[in-house]
Order: structure tokens, then sequence, then C-alpha cells
């Protein structure tokens, strides 16, 4: 019995000291996403801007994610966001822009210590219904308890089934430049 | 006679194709249009849009997904980023579902000033729907938004 007892308080400590609790988790619902795929032979800049990005980051276990809907990137052209929403990532279809990961050197940031620590994130980022593995670096800038994220990469419209037609081949690149910046407070 | 018609079949050319050339040079420049003037298709509370997502969100999406709408509720908070974008959150006050309103650049300054628990009336787009997958609660997004008047 006192064994029992024993391996019972054993495996309720495990299980407290593993499991997440609230306070490991940082997120933000307004992060910002700018995205940039003009090409220098375009007269006009191809690309738009959020603020309703959510991204949710649990310092414990490095788990990090990021969700966008696509219809809040705003565009300084109406024609230009009504083709992106309607031909281009078909925002109807495919509401969302996703990604789920890992901090890989997760233990090598110090979320109790203000500093500015390089982060290496690898996940699977969705868009346009296609998955694909990525890889990159950021940041993550911990401050007054608050932790910022960010982070710049580049993804192929075609690695997403991303057609760009011929006739806008000129202006519109193949590759975007997407840059993540996310003010991360605890999730109380 | 012949030399008239082909004249006047010249100048009706010329006008088509003046008429084409100027709609596409406005279609490729066209801004978008400011809320302030546009006519929401809802009107509804923010109790009221929370509710219906929450029991069916495809048919509300569908219902007011890329359509202006009006929301009157009450303000939860309001979230300003380094840059002075703002977000004015509203809903009711223990409820983690909330109507995010990402205001146009034109409100930043007025959206800024804005009293927590204040009663707000604003428009917006709605450009979408996050249920609470991630346990953060769920959010009808609105962008563009405005602001038509606040109770204090």
């Amino acid at each position: 019995m006192r064994y029992l007892k024993f391996f019972l308080l054993a495996g309720l400590l495990n299980i407290m000291l593993n499991v997440s609790s609230a306070q490991d988790r940082y997120f933000t619902k307004s992060g910002k996403v700018q995205f940039d795929a003009t090409t220098p032979s375009s007269p006009e800049k191809v690309g738009a801007t959020t603020n309703a990005l959510i991204c949710v980051v649990d310092i414990k276990t490095g788990l990090i994610q990021f969700s966008i809907v696509m219809k809040s990137f705003e565009f300084k052209n109406a024609l230009m966001q009504e083709h992106f929403n309607e031909n281009y990532v078909e925002s109807n279809k495919f509401p969302k822009a996703e990604f789920k990961g890992n901090i890989l050197n997760n233990t090598e940031i110090n979320y109790s210590k203000d500093g500015s620590y390089k982060a290496r994130v690898k996940g699977q980022l969705s868009i346009h219904g296609v998955s694909k593995e990525v890889e990159t670096e950021g940041y993550m800038i911990v401050k007054g308890g608050k932790i910022n994220a960010n982070a710049t990469f580049t993804a192929g419209l075609k690695d997403y089934d991303i057609a760009v037609p011929g006739l806008v081949a000129d202006k519109v690149a193949n590759y975007a430049k997407i840059s993540l910046d996310c003010s991360l407070e605890p999730l109380k | 006679m012949k030399k008239n018609r082909i004249l006047k079949t010249v100048i009706a050319l010329i006008i088509v194709l003046s008429a084409a050339g100027y709609y596409a040079y406005y279609e490729f420049n066209r801004k978008n249009e400011a809320l302030e003037n546009i006519q929401p298709a809802y009107s509804v509370s923010a109790v009221e849009a929370t509710d219906e997502f929450s029991k069916n969100s495809t048919a509300a999406l569908k219902k007011y997904v890329d359509k202006v709408i009006e929301v009157e509720g009450q303000v939860k908070n309001v979230e300003t980023t380094e840059k002075g974008d703002v977000t004015i959150v509203v809903g009711e006050e223990n409820n983690m579902s909330s109507l995010r309103f990402s205001m146009d650049s034109t409100e930043t300054k007025k959206a800024s000033l804005i009293k927590i628990k204040s009663t707000l009336h604003l428009k917006g787009i709605c450009t979408g729907y996050n249920a609470d997958e991630m346990g953060l609660g769920a959010d009808i997004l609105f962008s563009r938004s405005v602001i038509i008047d606040n109770k204090k």
C-alpha cells in the first residue's frame, strides 16, 4: 500500500512538472505580417499587410503556432486585393494560412532574462491548401516580461500552387518575402 | 455618304476606346472606398454576432464575410502596435469570444482614445472568423473599420 501511494505521488508529480501551465504560453491576436512579391521592374508595390496574426508560443516546450485569415491582408490598390483573394490565394476556399512547429533551440533561450535570442524554427507551413515543411531563423526579444517574436523568410508561390499569370509576370515575383512581428504577452 | 459613315464609325470607335481606356486606368488605380460612405449590409449587436457565429460559423460566415457590418457593443480592449495601428476589441466582458476591429489608418487617433467598457458603435468589413482552436477564445474579424459614435 505504501509503495502504491509512493508511485501514485511520483506519477502525479511527474505529470505536474511536465504539463505546461497557461503561464508557459505567450500569445497575441494582433501580430503584424507583411508580404512583398514585387519584381524589380514593377512600377508599383505588390504587397500587403495584416495586423490580425494569431501567434501562440509555449516557452516550456518550444511549440509555436501562427494563424492568419487571408482576407485580413490590406492592399493599397483595391483591384490588387480582389485579385489576391479571388485568383491567387482563393481565400473563399482556403481562408487561412497556418504554421505549426517548434523552436529547435528553445533551451538556449532564457525567457527570464531580458535579451535578444536567435531562434531556429521548423514546422509545417500551410498556404492555399498546401502544407510544406519549412525551417527559418528569427529572434525572440525578451523585455520586461514580454516577448517580441520576429522573423523574415521567403516562400515560393509555386510551392503553394499559387499561379502567377504571364500577363503580370513582370510585376509579381515568384517568391514572396514575408515578415512577421509579434508582441507576445503571457496567457492568463 | 460613304465618307460620312466611315467618319461616324471612326468617331464612335474613338469614343468607345477612350471610355475603355479610362475605365482600365480607373480600375487599375482604384483605392478601397472609405467605409464612412458605404451603407452596411447588416446592423447587429456584438452579442448577437457572437451567438450567430458560435451556433453555426459556416452560415454566419456566408452571411457576413466581405460585407460592411455595423456593430454596437462594449469595448473590451484597445490594442495599439508600436507603429500606431489600432485594433478595438468588442464583446461581452466575461466571454472569451470577441469582435476584433482593425481600424482604418484615418481613424487610429480617434480609436486610440476610446475607453474600455464604453459602448461603441462602429462598422467594418468582415474578413473572417477564428474559432477557438488554440484556447484563446473565438474572434470575428473586421478590417478598415470606422467609428460611428461612442457612448461613454
